[in-house]
């Protein structure tokens, strides 16, 4: 990540402008460093650990990630941050930006799930919202495992 | 700490800066949200 993502021009602007960031390097043996290893529990590195402000874990991403896997990462995590202080509105316009913009991304697919969720939420759990949402889900990437978890509430079935 | 910080020097100063920032962030609902790097050298 040092050597080619970090340096990326666009990865650099978002981390500065919408994250906090720190790096820890796991054989630091000062008590400090030692104590927030503990606590995350990396089990591998690179680990990326996506924190709100009040330092509850929203997401996770293991191994090397090239600039636009990181790109889309932030931005998916910067959604969940939105949903989860009811940010809803903020939310479904990142996670579908962060689709539009990264189409190829790995993660491309839970972007578009999240879109969905978020627009319910924001629609007052508006069902038939969540199922044009989703439905976009489905035509974009029909062999996605996002898509096979939203099927499970399609046609009879209300989400919760 | 603003963008990437390079090496593994200065990292208690770091994890102090994190536990303050975490402190400072309950006081404020829009404070940015952490990125936390797992790393090592070699």
């Amino acid at each position: 990540l040092g050597a080619v993502t970090y340096p990326d021009d666009r990865v650099g602007a978002l981390l500065a402008t919408s994250f906090r960031l720190v790096r820890l390097d796991i054989a630091q043996r000062e008590p400090d460093t030692r104590e927030l290893i503990r606590m995350a529990r990396p089990l591998w590195t690179p680990t990326l650990l996506f924190l709100d402000p009040h330092g509850a874990e929203v997401r996770r991403a293991v191994g090397y990630l090239p600039p636009e896997q990181l790109l889309l990462e932030a931005e998916i995590a910067l959604g969940l941050v939105d949903l989860l202080h009811a940010r809803n509105g903020e939310a479904r316009a990142r996670f579908s930006e962060a689709a539009d913009s990264y189409p190829q991304g790995h993660a491309a697919p839970e972007a578009l799930f999240w879109a969905g969720i978020a627009a319910y939420r924001k629609a007052g759990r508006d069902r038939a919202v969540l199922a044009r949402e989703w439905s976009e889900l489905r035509k974009r990437y029909p062999e996605s495992g996002w898509w096979k978890r939203a099927d499970v509430f399609a046609d009879d079935k209300s989400p919760s | 700490v603003r963008g990437p910080t390079l090496g593994s020097r200065e990292e208690t100063m770091v994890a102090l800066y994190w536990y303050d920032r975490l402190a400072l962030a309950r006081e404020d609902e829009r404070a940015l949200p952490f990125l936390v790097d797992f790393f090592a050298e070699g």
